[in-house]
């Protein structure tokens, strides 16, 4: 029986850390009895939740419902199909930020949308000043380009040249409030900068990360508003610049 | 999402046929709120109607806050991971494929995956590895089993459950109820990566036939 196989029951009862968990999900989704096993398994461990279930305090329940109420739910079609994206798709896709970006130059929209309104002539500013950047990165003969499928929904593109790369994200699912989209540069050599947060508007955003070298990887995983140092959550999706 | 979602799904009751199909595929609509199965009322919820989320509430949240009551013990951080994951329900309801195992296994899988992560991030699990390694953690240990064997009232687990080898049974609980990594199971049962691995995979796979979960069930 091969290695990972033996993983279902770790994996079902959440006790593989984050690299391992990350690389036997990519592992089920090539093994289709690891997969109906880790189904049985998670049936057998909500079993196990049963006998520990203990009637929350009673205000929760005003609590979500409020919430509830002001949440919106995720499309029905989260799944991205697997085939790899052609290069107009990537190349429309990435100038669709460079669209957005340059409508925030002009109108005065902010385009991250933790930006407020009253900024809006700095937003623009800077806008415009990103957008020139994006531009640069996105038609360098040289540049390297890189999509991938995000876990939990949605799919993301790497756009590298210059030593900078675009990062552009669709279909994101929307995240609960005290959480944000945080974007990492993972160096060849393992170390992990931040990149800042990444503004996510109807699951599209984008990002411009500085200081990329060929062998890098650009990350991003939820962390608490505001961001972390260092990942506090596996990354949902990592796509290497080469 | 806006609109009077009762009245929308008043609406669906007046236009379905009555012959919608086998009596398990009928549309959740048309089955009385009481007597709705909780992948059906799931269904609802995926069209947004939350008088179905709450319905659901009252069957799952007991299972959600009590999951992240027993792996991060802290009521109030319990209390923040149950909320969050009650609206993860809510959100992602949507893409809840029954296909991928039942309601109660998808929303525990999510509330225990959440507990763990908040666990593992927080200081309490800091300290927590430091007295593992320092090997401290051996009153942890007792003191979860008794935990856990205290509050086993339904007959049906703890039969089950007992009809694992104690190294299995020890795996399986510390694993799931204190939401510990394989490795820290390891280092307090003082066995082999390997060995606590296995365990826990032969653990569930006698869990699962036990307690009757097939591929059918």
């Amino acid at each position: 029986m091969p290695e990972l196989h033996l993983l279902t029951g770790a994996y079902a009862l959440d006790a593989l850390d984050d690299v391992e968990r990350a690389g036997f999900e990519r592992h089920l989704r090539s093994c289709g009895s690891c997969a109906a096993e880790v189904i049985e398994f998670q049936e057998a461990a909500a079993g196990l939740a049963d006998r520990v279930a203990m009637d929350p305090p009673e205000h929760l329940r005003a609590k979500v419902m409020a919430e509830v109420a002001r949440t919106r739910q995720l499309s029905p079609t989260g799944r991205v199909q697997l085939h790899r994206p052609s290069l107009r798709r990537i190349l429309s896709t990435a100038a669709a930020a460079v669209v957005i970006a340059g409508t925030a130059a002009l109108g005065g929209v902010a385009w991250q949308s933790h930006e407020s309104a009253q900024d809006s002539q700095i937003a623009a500013d800077r806008a415009a000043d990103r957008a020139a950047e994006l531009t640069n990165v996105l038609t360098d003969p040289s540049r390297i380009e890189a999509v991938s499928q995000v876990a939990g929904g949605g799919t993301a593109t790497v756009v590298a040249a210059q030593g900078k790369a675009v990062f552009v994200t669709k279909a994101l699912p929307a995240l609960p409030s005290g959480k944000q989209y945080q974007v990492w540069l993972v160096k060849a050599d393992k170390q992990i900068l931040s990149a800042g947060m990444l503004g996510v508007r109807d699951g599209s955003g984008q990002s411009l990360v500085t200081g990329v070298s060929n062998g890098d990887a650009v990350a991003v995983s939820v962390e608490p508003t505001g961001g972390s140092k260092q990942p506090t959550t596996t990354p949902i999706v990592a796509i290497p610049v080469a | 999402m806006v609109g009077r979602r009762n009245s929308a799904s008043g609406a669906r009751r007046g236009v379905v046929p009555a012959a919608a199909g086998p009596p398990d595929r009928a549309l959740p609509s048309l089955v009385p709120p009481g007597e709705r199965t909780s992948e059906q009322l799931l269904e609802l919820v995926a069209l947004g109607d939350e008088s179905a989320f709450e319905a659901l509430y009252e069957r799952v949240s007991g299972i959600v806050f009590g999951l992240a009551r027993a792996v991060l013990r802290d009521p109030h951080q319990a209390e923040e991971v149950a909320q969050e994951v009650l609206l993860e329900v809510w959100r992602t309801a949507p893409r809840y494929d029954v296909s991928k195992g039942s309601a109660r296994a998808w929303i525990s899988t999510m509330a225990h995956r959440r507990a763990v992560d908040r666990v593992r991030s927080s200081q309490a699990s800091r300290t927590r590895d430091e007295a593992v390694a320092a090997g401290q953690g051996e009153r942890d240990y007792d003191d979860v089993v008794e935990q856990v064997e205290t509050r086993m009232d339904v007959e049906r687990v703890r039969h089950c459950l007992d009809g694992l080898t104690p190294r299995q049974r020890d795996t399986v609980t510390l694993a799931y109820y204190r939401g510990h990594s394989y490795a820290n199971v390891a280092t307090l049962l003082k066995l082999p990566l390997g060995t606590v691995k296995t365990r826990m995979r032969d653990g569930l796979i006698r869990l699962r036939d036990c307690l009757g979960v097939g591929s059918d069930a």
